[in-house]
């Protein structure tokens, strides 16, 4: 009987993780962490993935609001991926908002649903988020707002989005700097007193 | 030994002579003074070198800092300065094209493009369109025919659909481009003493085209406008509920997959679904219209072939949709229009809330970027 249960609670649990993956639609920070000095630009690509490479459905339009700690980072720039068509070249329009806190940024391409299935694998950076850093902290990066469209304009379900975050490190005097600049403080303080 | 004391303010000397054998008493504490004196002095110069230590410190720091910052502060800043987004205030509600556009109108619109049809200034929009009818062709995901009933499976429209009906007494037929796609989840129901699959509409965004021309196949009279462009003709929308569809009972052609066995097949779309069956629109420059009521269709499983009827009347819903700047076309401009204005919410009739939700998002970008008039949405 013992024997029994040991077996059926194995079995549990090899069934529980010989579960399938199963395909989702994931918009992500890539990478999710990173830590920069002060004064250092950073950037940060938004990913999305679990798409069908070269079929639908694929990505027609998105508008994403990203949060960030803006005692921290100063916003510099979006640059948006090629996978929705080449804004340079019309095959895309894109649009950035900035107010304190948040970047919100959207891009819709122009091109035809069979040519974004053509053009677009299965993850793809939409943008590339670039940042100042003004001071020392964590900042997270969340996702506020998320609409992703397909090829058609109807919404990409079963989505889900991660989460990030940038460490700012400000630099800081070496130790031994410091402790040299006591040691020799002491001494001459050290001199002038005893050599009275 | 003299001793030196100080009084008050003044530095007021008393000398007080000690005699030798006091002197010999006080050795000790000479020395216990003198020590003290030596480790205040150590104790008062390393408190003078950590706290110089510190200052230099905080110096360091606040020099890094600066730089740092100046660094940060010199850098030019591409990014637009944070504010609200740009408001587009401008809006067109519809009175242009054929049929009646505006609330109350009992007739034709007077500056319907099309003369045949210019009658009456009053129509009555309970019954501008009747008997819809079309017929179309799906494939499947892998481009082939679905001769075995799947869990779920996805269509792609192919081919050109014709479509027919009576607007206001007038026999019309043309033909659409669609695209889209539309994925249909089946499952089998034994309940009814006999196999039924329910097939369940999960998702459904078809979109059509029309062909240029389409006014010619007007009976009678027979017209002869041309539209300029191919015309969008409507958007998603849902399917009526329940709408019945019945399936072709002799599809299963190859024995070796007989799945379906099933004498009726009924589909329906999901309620929660917000996407749909594309409305059709006979008016330029871009109409929406909403295909309402009850169809019923067939659905041939071994060649994806569909057709369906709508058997009450279609209206249109006087919605001149995505032509934000009212120049007749849809271009680039409007899509910036509604780019901009994304996050707000559509006021009733907005010509930017193109697929009806009440906000305006980038799905009505997209869905109007469908619907330019020229490729690339060229202006």
């Amino acid at each position: 009987m013992k024997k029994l249960l040991w077996l059926s609670a194995l079995m549990g649990i090899v069934g529980l993780l010989w579960t399938s993956p199963t395909l989702a639609i994931t918009v992500d920070f890539v990478p999710s962490t990173q830590s920069v000095g002060v004064g250092q630009p950073v950037a940060v690509d938004v990913v999305i993935s679990g798409l069908t490479a070269g079929g639908p459905p694929s990505v027609g339009a998105f508008d994403l609001d990203v949060s960030f700690n803006p005692g921290i980072l100063s916003p510099t720039g979006v640059s948006f991926g090629p996978f929705l068509g080449d804004p340079a070249l019309l095959e895309a329009l894109t649009s950035v908002a900035v107010t304190p806190g948040l970047v919100d940024f959207a891009e819709v391409s122009l091109l035809l649903p069979a040519e974004l299935d053509a053009l677009q694998p299965a993850s793809f950076a939409l943008a590339t988020l670039s940042f100042d850093t003004l001071a020392g902290g964590t900042s997270p990066l969340t996702f506020s707002q998320v609409v992703l469209a397909d090829a058609f304009g109807a919404t990409l379900t079963g989505s889900s989005v991660g989460s990030g975050s940038i460490n700012v490190v400000v630099p800081e005097p070496g130790t031994l700097l410091l402790l040299g600049a006591a040691m020799a403080g002491f001494l001459v303080r050290r001199r002038s007193v005893f050599g009275k | 030994m003299k001793i030196s004391a100080l009084r008050g303010g003044n530095h007021d000397t008393q000398e007080v002579s000690l005699s030798p054998s006091a002197e010999d008493r006080l050795g000790p504490v000479k020395a216990y003074r003198g020590v003290t004196m030596r480790v205040r002095r150590l104790i008062a110069s390393a408190a003078a070198s950590t706290l110089a230590a510190g200052v230099l410190y905080a110096v360091a720091y606040a020099t890094i800092l600066a730089i740092t910052l100046g660094k940060v502060h010199n850098q030019p800043h591409p990014m637009p300065p944070p504010g609200p987004p740009p408001q587009v205030c401008k809006l067109v509600s519809g009175t242009a094209g054929p049929f009646c556009m505006a609330s109350g109108c009992t007739g034709f619109c007077p500056n319907t493009p099309i003369p045949g049809l210019q009658g009456s200034s009053a129509c009555p929009c309970s019954s501008p369109i009747q008997n819809v009818q079309t017929q179309a062709r799906f494939v499947t995901n892998d481009l082939s025919a679905l001769d075995s009933v799947a869990a779920k499976a996805t269509f792609f429209p192919v081919g050109d659909w014709p479509v027919v009906g009576t607007f206001n007494g007038l026999s019309f037929a043309t033909t659409v481009a669609p695209v889209g796609s539309m994925t249909v989840e089946f499952a089998l129901d034994e309940r009814h003493g006999k196999p039924v699959y329910i097939a369940t509409i999960t998702h459904m965004a078809i979109r059509a085209l029309a062909s240029q021309g389409f006014e010619a196949n007007l009976v009678p009279p027979r017209e002869t406008t041309i539209l300029p462009r191919p015309t969008v003709i409507g958007l998603a929308r849902l399917l009526p509920l329940d709408a019945p569809w019945i399936a072709r009972t002799d599809t299963s052609t190859s024995p070796a997959r007989p799945v379906l066995t099933a004498s009726l097949l009924t589909i329906r779309p999901d309620s929660g679904s917000t996407d749909g069956f594309v409305g059709v629109l006979f008016s330029s420059p871009i109409d929406g219209f909403t295909l309402q009521g009850e169809a019923t269709g067939t659905l041939d499983i071994a060649d994806g072939s569909w057709s369906l009827t709508f058997t009450t009347s279609q209206c249109s819903n006087g919605l001149v949709i995505c032509d934000i700047d009212g120049d007749g076309e849809v271009s680039r401009n409007d899509i910036e229009a509604i780019l901009a204005a994304r996050g707000t919410r559509a006021i009733p009739g907005d010509s930017r809330d193109a697929d009806g939700d009440g906000v305006i998002t980038v799905n009505d970008a997209r869905i109007c970027v469908l619907a330019c008039t020229k490729p690339n949405c060229a202006p």
